[in-house]
């Protein structure tokens, strides 16, 4: 009888250990991968940002060529008009004068002005929407890498967990949080948005 | 009480409900054990003790139990297929040639900046439901099944960070595995219920046939319990419930480190429902009527449901709030 309590209590105690054994290991690889998770994310950071911006850059330059394209011909147009007929000019002023006077503007403006569909803006705010994320994504990574090194810290100082590294020295491990040095910090705090 | 202890005491809850209904379900094997077998025929809490103390097999109690155990393993081995289908979900990462809105893109970046939050892993699927209502769910609980759906209402009506809080409400609900809870106390619940309504037929029928004043006792106990144990069961798992949404709110606050969004973001959802509540009883729907979101998914997964009672999935938004650290006007 005595026997099998105390085999009893061997098993249940090897189990114990082999799970919490297990749960150590499982939580080191944890701080190991989400370390590297932050080096993926700087690395997706560094080439989304430099292929968007300039991506972004090219259409801008693009529209810019398209904008001035429109206005040139525009006044081309007018100054074909006007050399080839004197009435033209005439007309013009006149439609000048109903444009100022306030009626039909809109609708005039809307027939004469029809620019291509132009989508810089539409761009700039994808590539807003995708600093956040990006960034966020950076910001979370860094704060799972600090969640994991703390789940494992507690667990490393709790008893009855604690007595498992004890025994096998392989799991204890020293974590750094990841944070601003000193100096950064200062720096950061010191820095203001400006227009 | 900060996210960490209010995880920690709503994990306490979730075993003392698993605790609960093992120990209902031995109580309703033993006394069907009994009826069987009355070892002490006078006395009923001795009879119990000794199919405890294994004086006698019990055996009604080793089936009830292998069975719960045989649902469970099944459950998690082969798991199921969470897939949504139908005009009203839409598929929102993956999408192949389709094209995405800007705030359809910032839905896919946000469930992605939270599973990396979580330390996931893997990127659960992504889809918007087409209501107005405002509402979000997530089922699953691995690469294979995990999925988060929002409506179109709450991606268009709460800002960047509100709905990061939603997102992470629901991650929070796919990394503390509470599909797979329901799924097991639903198991355990219908295999309760199942066996004690038979057994209470049996005993209803066979009735007052021998076996001393134990088993008439055992027989008497099953037959009541059969009226109960639904109600009580009930009870159990809207408490659970109740406890994993308290969890999952704790679990945003950790992955995002910020609890204003998340109150914000319960704020506007609310007064929305109350919007739509009057709306539709407006419209001439009948009240008891009120289509739900992600009917095939339990309550307790969305973000959101009316609730106040020990007969609702949801706490109630206030003390939602209050255990976010906010407050409310009434």
């Amino acid at each position: 009888m005595e026997l099998i309590v105390i085999l009893v209590i061997a098993v249940v105690l090897a189990g114990w250990f082999i799970l919490t054994y297990n749960k150590f290991v499982q939580m080191i690889e944890a701080v190991t991968n989400s370390e590297k998770e932050i080096s993926v994310q700087l690395d997706r950071r560094g080439k989304v940002f430099d292929s968007l911006i300039s991506a972004v850059k090219k259409y801008m330059d693009h529209e810019q060529g398209v904008f001035a394209k429109v206005t040139e011909l525009r006044s081309q147009a007018k100054q074909g008009n006007a050399l080839k007929d004197g009435q033209a000019h005439q007309a013009e002023d006149e439609l000048s004068k109903i444009i100022s006077s306030g009626e039909l503007t809109s609708s005039l403006n809307l027939t004469m002005e029809a620019y291509p569909e132009l989508k810089a803006n539409e761009n700039m705010q994808q590539l807003q929407e995708e600093i956040v994320s990006t960034e966020n994504k950076l910001t979370f990574a860094k704060k799972a890498f600090n969640n994991a090194i703390e789940a494992y810290n507690v667990k490393l100082k709790s008893i009855p967990d604690m007595f498992v590294p004890a025994i096998a020295s392989s799991l204890k491990k020293d974590f750094e949080y990841w944070s601003l040095n000193d100096e950064e910090v200062e720096q950061a705090e010191a820095r203001r948005v400006e227009f | 009480m900060n996210f960490r202890e209010q995880i920690k005491a709503n994990n306490r809850k979730t075993k003392l409900v698993i605790a609960t209904f093992i120990i209902i379900m031995c109580i309703v094997g033993l006394l069907a054990d009994v009826v069987i077998n009355p070892i002490y025929p006078d006395s009923l809490s001795m009879s119990m003790m000794a199919f405890l103390r294994l004086e006698a097999f019990p055996y009604v109690t080793a089936v009830v139990t292998s069975i719960t155990i045989l649902g469970v393993f099944i459950i998690t081995k082969f798991g199921h297929k969470l897939m949504l289908s139908g005009s009203q979900y839409k598929r929102l990462d993956n999408v192949d040639g389709g094209t995405l809105s800007a705030e359809e893109i910032a839905v896919v970046n946000m469930v992605e900046e939270m599973s990396i939050s979580a330390g996931m892993g893997y990127k659960p699927k992504v889809y918007i439901m087409e209501t107005q209502e405002m509402n979000a769910f997530a089922a699953g609980w691995n690469e294979g099944n995990a999925l988060v759906a929002v409506t179109r209402g709450l991606m268009l009506n709460l800002n960047r960070a509100e709905q990061q809080a939603v997102i992470a409400h629901e991650i929070g609900h796919i990394i503390h595995g509470d599909s797979k809870l329901t799924l097991y106390v639903g198991i355990m619940a219908n295999v309760i219920l199942t066996f004690t309504n038979i057994f209470a037929h049996i005993a209803w029928f066979i009735g007052g046939k021998g076996g001393g004043s134990a088993a008439n006792k055992a027989r008497l106990l099953i037959i009541v319990l059969n009226l109960v144990l639904p109600i009580i069961t009930q009870i159990l798992y809207l408490y659970l419930s109740r406890s994993r949404e308290y969890m999952a709110d704790a679990a945003a606050v950790k992955l995002i480190g910020d609890n204003q969004a998340m109150i914000d973001a319960l704020k506007k959802i609310s007064g929305n429902h109350e919007e739509m509540k009057y709306k539709r009883k407006s419209e001439g729907h009948a009240e008891g009527k009120e289509p739900k979101i992600g009917d095939n998914f339990r309550g307790a997964a969305n973000i959101f449901e009316t609730g106040d009672s020990i007969f609702s999935t949801h706490p109630s938004i206030k003390n939602r709030i209050e255990q976010l650290g906010g407050h409310i006007e009434e």
